[in-house]
């Protein structure tokens, strides 16, 4: 079938039996989606231009609320987040709140609508105003305070050129499945929105692990719309090339993808992802794939129909004009935006991205780019992942890390004292930048933290160097195998583990219990959620542990089992057992 | 004992609280080692703030002839040397 607009969404027949969405709880038709969206116009068509805040977890719900509002002539109003402090906030400037039982929205709220309660009623074609602002979100303010960006439905065609620019070759039973937020713009766009306009079934629900999703997946054909974040998890695991030729198109956005996650993708589903740039403003702006060639973040982008771009004088910014932005400058019938990054323009329209311009520094009167630094930080063998930020410091500010290790870096920081590998890691830093601009603070974790969007938040960075000397509370991961019921990783006890305070003076140890905790955190990894432990049994602690010490975790939960088994020996010589014990889990329900 | 180790010692930790040094306990820093670029790595920033630090605690300031400052900056001991100097001048 052809896309549809999402203007002549309520007005253009189709078969009422048609499925829109499915969930777990069951199947939704395009009857069911219209009923439901006459019966809440219905409800709300007082106050005829209302704001509505919207706040549900299901994304078949989202759609409703979205269209049920613009058919009463109204505008629903999305939170950035769920946070009750968010919703509380912008029910001020509402007249009520669309909302499901877990929303924060359904108490505080003057009016309110619980959207998984209604029933369809019979709902007579409508055309919808293209002009007329449907729907406000909110960017999440690098400056600090959340900005409030109204969309009206023509602004949200782009969903006609993303069909017209990346369905090609897809079957029409291609189904949709989304670890992005629909509350984004993003996420709404591409696994709500477009799906509706052009007829295929989307997933309500959103998988934020793949240990949820790839079972999902295998149901025949479909494309994902996800977050880096998911596919940096989901790449070399086993199930994945068994997905080809039913996963048709993965679809990223929302932060940098890298390199070798595109890379492994692309070698077990044929093609690699395809990322999107865009922004809240502007909505889609570009799209890439990552070919192996052009490994380093070279790859250029490439705008999407109807979207010019140009490099704005002097600072260099993106400067985006098409129909789809929705705040900025008047350029002819559109808008134009300027975002955050940095573009160097190449031939046919298209340009590489040199990074953000908010993220090019000054320490010590000379300038810095933080995300060239990480790129270069990345090549070390020690390092896998790398974030920088500036900390303010008597007279100047100053470069911290926050590295992810590598299986290497994890090792030496296990072996040696944490200094001589910060050390390591400045000293290559140190040929391309003045000793000022070296990073002097540095904090290691086990992943980067990252937001419902995928991206680093600055604040979540800036709290790990709140205290002084913080000490991992984990081991480093070394290494890590999975096969049915059985999970086994080689780690690498920290030698400045916090965990090791008190635990002796002179000859630290690792306490049994801290062993055990570690035990129950792998569980999570085997299990998909925390296990609920009735009792352990048989728990043994026949050597001690120590820092610097490297060793394996075996946790194996036999089919039909309830008794999960663990062991924690020496790695190079697994006679040696430091732990081991049968956890007692709640018998299945 | 050297009548200056406990000026040299709260000079190391003056050091390592000023510049918000990680991994490095204050007994660690070598007396007599250089403390800029090949030895404790210190850099131009760290002069300055250390320059602060030495002002405020013992009331001492640096002068303009940077041979002379350079000296100074050189160790913890060129530095306790100065510090004694300007106390008892």
């Amino acid at each position: 079938m052809t896309a549809v607009s999402l203007c002549e969404l309520l007005s253009t027949a189709g078969p009422a039996e048609r499925e829109v969405a499915w969930s777990r709880q069951g199947h939704q038709t395009r009857a069911s989606f219209l009923g439901r969206v006459a019966a809440l116009a219905g409800q709300i068509a007082d106050p005829p231009k209302g704001r509505w805040l919207l706040d549900v977890g299901d994304a078949f719900d989202f759609a409703v609320g979205l269209f049920g509002a613009a058919r009463a002539g109204g505008r629903v109003v999305v939170p950035a987040n769920r946070q009750e402090g968010t919703l509380h906030a912008l029910l001020q400037s509402c007249d009520g709140a669309l909302a499901d039982a877990d929303s924060h929205a359904t108490h505080g709220a003057e009016r309110l609508i619980q959207l998984p309660e209604l029933h369809p009623e019979p709902a007579p074609p409508a055309h919808l105003d293209p002009r007329s602002p449907v729907l406000s979100l909110f960017t999440s303010g690098t400056t600090g305070t959340a900005k409030e960006i109204p969309k009206n439905l023509a602004q949200l065609y782009e969903v006609l050129a993303l069909e017209h620019a990346l369905s090609a070759g897809l079957p029409a039973d291609t189904r949709v499945l989304a670890s992005a937020p629909h509350q984004h713009l993003y996420g709404m766009l591409f696994r709500v929105l477009w799906p509706l306009a052009a007829g295929r079934p989307f997933h309500a629900a959103t998988f934020l692990h793949p240990e949820e999703l790839l079972p999902a997946l295998a149901g025949g054909h479909c494309v994902l719309v996800a977050t880096p974040a998911l596919l940096r998890r989901l790449a070399g695991r086993p199930e994945v090339p068994r997905l080809r030729g039913q996963l048709l198109r993965v679809f990223s956005s929302g932060g940098p993808l890298d390199a070798d996650t595109a890379a492994a993708l692309a070698t077990d589903l044929g093609q690699p992802p395809i990322e999107i740039l865009g922004s809240t403003e502007t909505g889609g702006v570009a799209l890439r794939q990552q070919e192996e060639a052009q490994k380093g973040g070279s790859t250029p982008w490439r705008p999407l129909p109807g979207v010019e771009v140009q490099r704005e004088e002097g600072s260099g910014r993106l400067l985006v004009t098409s129909p789809f932005v929705s705040v900025g400058t008047p350029a002819g019938q559109c808008l134009r935006f300027a975002m955050g990054d940095r573009m160097e323009p190449l031939a046919h329209g298209n340009f590489v991205l040199l990074g953000r311009s908010d993220r090019v520094v000054k320490v010590g009167e000379r300038r810095l780019s933080l995300p060239e630094m990480e790129s270069r930080l990345r090549e070390h063998a020690y390092v896998e992942e790398a974030a920088l930020l500036l900390l303010d410091h008597d007279a100047s500010q100053r470069v911290a890390a926050v590295v992810v290790p590598s299986a290497a870096g994890a090792e030496s920081l296990a072996r040696q004292d944490r200094r001589s590998v910060t050390r390591t890691l400045a000293e290559h830093l140190a040929p391309w930048w003045d000793r000022v601009l070296l990073p002097r603070s540095w904090r290691f974790l086990a992943e980067l933290p990252s937001d419902e969007r995928g991206k680093v938040p600055q604040a979540a960075l800036r709290r790990l160097f709140e205290r002084s000397g913080e000490r991992p509370r984990t081991p480093w991961l070394l290494g890590e195998q999975r096969s049915t019921g059985k999970l086994v990783r080689q780690l690498a006890v920290p030698r400045d583990l916090a965990q090791l305070e008190g635990h002796y003076e002179g000859f630290p140890v690792v306490p049994g219990v801290v062993q055990l905790g570690w035990a129950m955190q792998a569980a999570v990894a085997l299990l998909g959620h925390a296990p609920a432990p009735q009792r352990i049994d048989a728990l043994k602690f026949p050597a001690l542990l120590r820092p610097g010490d490297r060793v394996q975790l075996e946790l194996c939960l036999e089919p039909g089992d309830t008794r999960l088994r663990f062991r924690l020996t020496e790695l190079a010589k697994p006679s040696r057992v430091f732990s081991s014990g049968r956890c007692q889990l709640e018998p299945a329900a | 004992m050297n009548a200056s180790e406990p000026l040299q010692l709260e000079i190391k930790k003056l050091i390592v609280e000023a510049l918000a040094l990680e991994d490095i306990a204050p007994e660690e820093i070598e007396t007599g080692a250089p403390l800029f670029v090949e030895g404790l790595g210190l850099d131009s920033i760290d002069a300055l703030e250390l320059a602060m630090a030495l002002e405020e605690k013992y009331g001492v300031t640096v002068g303009e002839d940077p041979d002379e400052n350079q000296r100074i900056f050189f160790s913890v001991q060129s530095l306790s040397d100065f510090v004694t100097a300007a106390r008892t001048a």
